[in-house]
């Protein structure tokens, strides 16, 4: 797999100018994402993940170490304006990221500021609101949404510029469960057409939807694995405040307690059926 | 302090072209110094019947019982009321103003009259009760993490000394570490000023670990009300009002496809699990 | 729970509601213009049932129209009270020791009314016809030629848009942090005006944090999507003048004609 996204030695500070320089916000950060993956990425509030996105979408730029999207330098000032166009992001608060006052304007917005002729723009919006389900509401003001219908256009906003990666920053915590659904279900969407994926989330259910999982604290990444061998180690996370999916830790507790389950389970329907194999041997 | 709610009535904009019936036949008894938990989907009515019982909102028709303040239709003066029920809305850190942590928590006990003396120690005592050192007393909220931020909303709440503490959501947007202090709080605010807790919630898990009661919403009416026990294990009614059910639930429902006899639906932490399948694991090997 | 803005958009379809927001904002202007030069009863006849036939035309409900006019009708009352007293001249039709009522005054009280009502109708029929992104976006080309001398006009533009767009969201904010401070013991009705304004510090005071919060949170949105100024932009709404947009020509000439003669 060709990497899209590689970060080298990373370091970054909020006052970079500051005589003392103790707290950096991120430290020592090395990352290679190949095309078409999905990561997640969870930690604990403060731990540096947002800013970490931040820097691959080109908001940021690092104090130290290099950050290289699709190939071009994010330091390159010139090339900065390319990378905003193949990375998306998808923010926290579903209100603070809506422009245009109707749906369809708000679409448009990211594609309007690429320069697209008018008739491209058409059927990339009419596309991305059909995809997201907004299909029917293009007049619609966004204040009329639901905190999962917003989220879903900010996502149709991003999608339509059609970018390489798309990076999601916490973009469930302010929803409901139906929102939250929604969302997810538009992220796994995302990745199986082929777009990258970096989901930064609290939530352990949902980190675990993705292939690859990199724990995130004090600035720094603790651990980098991928989902299907995480069985073994996930009770890891509880080092970090991270909560542990419920079935990860009855397989621990029931290893630990001496049960013969494969130590190897990568997944709740596998736990469940080995449960099935071992009370039904009897 | 008791709540009883009888017949209540909600109609927004009543008799215009835009009336619209937020809550209807609402019928409900919270014991005093109970914990429960408001559940139910965005728009089913949760928040119009927190503000009707914080006396923001009045009643179209029924009353509302408060200890012995009375709601009705007709009533003025509903200040009475909401000096006994304290109310923290969704992200109440917004609400925050003043200049000092200290001042911000004063705010709501000066509204009530109190001397400056009896002010400073309220403001104390919440703090202490939401697990802020004193060392932030005069410090700018604004420049607190969010958890904090939060805690000192709550603390202005409690300040005023209800006996009755409405939560919305008081964990959204918080990390895991973050909630878990948050509820911790909320549970020992509940054991040990004796409050009787309002809850609202999305998340199952929450309901089902610190509630004693759940009122289950739906389309502005009780749709299900009983112990997280009654609640959680009677599965008609769950599928039926496709409400979400705690992860433990979904995991032993998944379990129960191919078990015979099925897992009681009543089992809440991982413990009681293993517990269970400990014992379903040994008495097959005794056969 | 949005408030009932002042002249708010009615989506329904009319020939009014397709015209060009160019033609029609010029063609507003030029009629206020002409409400203002207008001086006789003959012409105020004309512009007047020129109004009324245009808020027919723009196939608008007359109740929800009534009510977008109905804010104004205390000025309305009190420009014409204020004529109908202290404009002397003619005969005298009523006398009393405290003042007098002099036919002048009754002519040009009512005539100011008609002169207020007309000119608000006009604005209320443009905005009720008109959505507010057409007006935006009709400004913002009406007033391009400005950036050659320096006008930031598509910043300005957009700064309009973003305003429409979060109006509502404040306003909702709004109410959800005066409910907060009443539920903390508020009483936004009680004591002097002076106690009132200053019960409304709790809540404009979260209120500019959060504006403030929403703004760098949307900074950083626009600028993720690529925006960078107006600066090889394209734009979603094109405006296209039709041939019906051309009748605002003749009727404008129409009307000034029309006007020229009677004024005479």
């Amino acid at each position: 797999m060709e990497p899209i996204l590689h970060v080298s030695n990373l370091r970054f500070h909020y006052q970079p100018d500051a005589l003392s320089k103790e707290r950096w916000a991120l430290k020592d950060i090395q990352l290679t994402v190949g095309a078409g993956e999905y990561v997640s990425i969870i930690g604990p509030n403060g731990s540096g993940k947002s800013t970490l996105a931040r820097i691959i979408a080109g908001l940021y730029l690092p104090t130290e170490g290099d950050v290289h999207v699709c190939g071009r330098a994010t330091s390159n000032e010139h090339e900065l304006w390319q990378i905003r166009r193949r990375v998306g992001m998808v923010f926290q608060n579903p209100d603070n990221q809506i422009v245009a006052p109707t749906v369809q304007d708000d679409v448009a917005f990211g594609l309007e500021n690429m320069g697209l002729p008018r008739d491209e723009m058409k059927a990339r919006v009419a596309q991305a609101l059909q995809w997201v389900g907004l299909a029917g509401m293009e007049e619609r003001e966004p204040h009329h949404l639901s905190g999962g219908q917003k989220q879903r256009l900010a996502i149709a906003g991003v999608v339509a510029m059609q970018p390489d990666i798309i990076l999601f920053d916490e973009s469930t915590s302010m929803l409901d469960p139906q929102g939250r659904a929604e969302v997810c279900q538009l992220i796994k969407s995302i990745h199986e057409r082929g777009t990258t994926v970096i989901h930064i989330t609290h939530s352990a259910q949902e980190a675990f939807m993705a292939e690859r999982l990199i724990v995130m604290a004090e600035g720094q990444i603790k651990l980098d694995t991928p989902v299907a061998e995480l069985y073994p180690q996930a009770m890891k996370l509880k080092e970090w405040d991270l909560d542990v999916p419920l079935e990860v830790e009855l397989h621990h507790r029931l290893v630990k307690a001496g049960w013969p389950v494969r130590a190897s389970i990568t997944s709740k329907e596998d736990l469940v059926s080995e449960l099935w194999r071992l009370l039904s041997k009897t | 302090m008791e709540i009883v709610i009888e017949d209540l009535n909600v109609i927004y904009h009543p008799g215009t072209p835009f009336a619209k019936q937020a809550l209807t036949d609402i019928n409900l008894r919270v014991a005093s110094g109970s914990f429960v938990a408001l559940l139910g989907a965005t728009g089913s009515g949760k928040s119009t019947l927190i503000q009707t019982v914080a006396g923001l909102i009045k009643p179209t028709s029924g009353q509302l019982r408060i200890g012995n303040q009375v709601v009705t239709p007709k009533s003025k003066q509903l200040s009475e009321l909401r000096r006994l029920v304290g109310v923290a809305f969704q992200y109440p850190e917004h609400q925050l103003f003043e200049e000092t942590v200290a001042k911000d928590i004063a705010f709501g006990p000066r509204q009530q009259g109190l001397t400056e003396e009896q002010v400073a120690e309220r403001v104390e005592e919440a703090m202490r009760w939401v697990g802020l050192p004193p060392s932030l007393k005069d410090r700018s909220p604004l420049a607190l993490s969010g958890g904090q931020m939060r805690r000192v909303a709550i603390a202005g709440i409690l300040a005023m000394r209800p006996q009755v503490l409405i939560l919305d959501e008081p964990t959204a947007g918080l990390d895991p570490r973050g909630q878990r202090e948050m509820l911790d709080m909320v549970g020992r605010l509940h054991r040990e000023q004796g409050l009787t807790v309002l809850l609202v919630t999305h998340q199952m898990e929450e309901a089902a670990r610190y509630a004693e009661q759940l009122v289950i919403l739906s389309e502005g009416r009780i749709a299900l009300t009983g112990s997280p026990r009654e609640v959680f294990g009677n599965e008609q009614a769950l599928s039926r009002l496709k409400l979400d059910v705690p992860e433990i639930t979904k995991l032993i429902m998944a379990l129960n496809r191919n078990l015979d006899p099925p897992l009681p639906l009543t089992l809440f932490s991982v413990e009681e699990l293993e517990r269970e399948l400990e014992s379903r694991w040994k008495r097959g090997d005794d056969r | 729970m949005t408030p009932v803005v002042i002249g708010q958009y009615v989506p329904v379809d009319s020939f009014l509601h397709r015209l060009d927001p160019r033609g029609k904002l010029v063609f507003v202007f030029a009629f206020m213009f002409l409400v203002l030069f207008a001086d006789r009863w003959p012409s105020y006849l004309l512009l007047t049932l020129f109004v009324l036939l245009a808020v027919k035309g723009a196939r608008i409900p007359l109740a929800l129209f009534l009510r977008a006019v109905k804010p104004i009708l205390f000025l309305i009352i009190l420009t014409s009270l204020l004529h109908l007293f202290t404009t002397k001249g003619g005969g005298v039709l009523l006398q009393t020791p405290l003042f007098s009522v002099h036919e002048a005054g009754v002519e040009q009280a009512v005539l100011m009314s008609l002169r207020l009502f007309v000119l608000m109708a006009t604005a209320t029929l443009l905005t009720c016809t008109t959505s507010p992104m057409e007006i935006t976006n009709a400004i913002e080309q009406l007033l391009r030629p400005l950036t050659k001398v320096r006008v930031p006009v598509h910043e300005l533009a957009m700064m309009m848009s973003i305003a429409l767009r979060f109006i509502p969201t404040l306003w909702g904010e709004t109410e959800k942090i005066k409910k907060a401070q009443m539920a903390r013991g508020v009483d936004f009705e009680a004591g002097s005006l002076f106690r009132r304004i200053m019960n409304h510090i709790p809540i404009l005071i979260p209120l500019l944090i959060s504006s403030f919060r929403r703004a760098e949170d949307l900074a950083m949105a626009m600028e993720a999507r690529g925006y960078r100024g107006g600066e090889g932009r394209t734009r979603w709404r094109e405006l296209t003048f039709a041939r019906r947009d051309l009748w605002l020509i003749p009727t404008a000439a129409t009307l000034w004609l029309a006007l020229w003669y009677l004024e005479k």
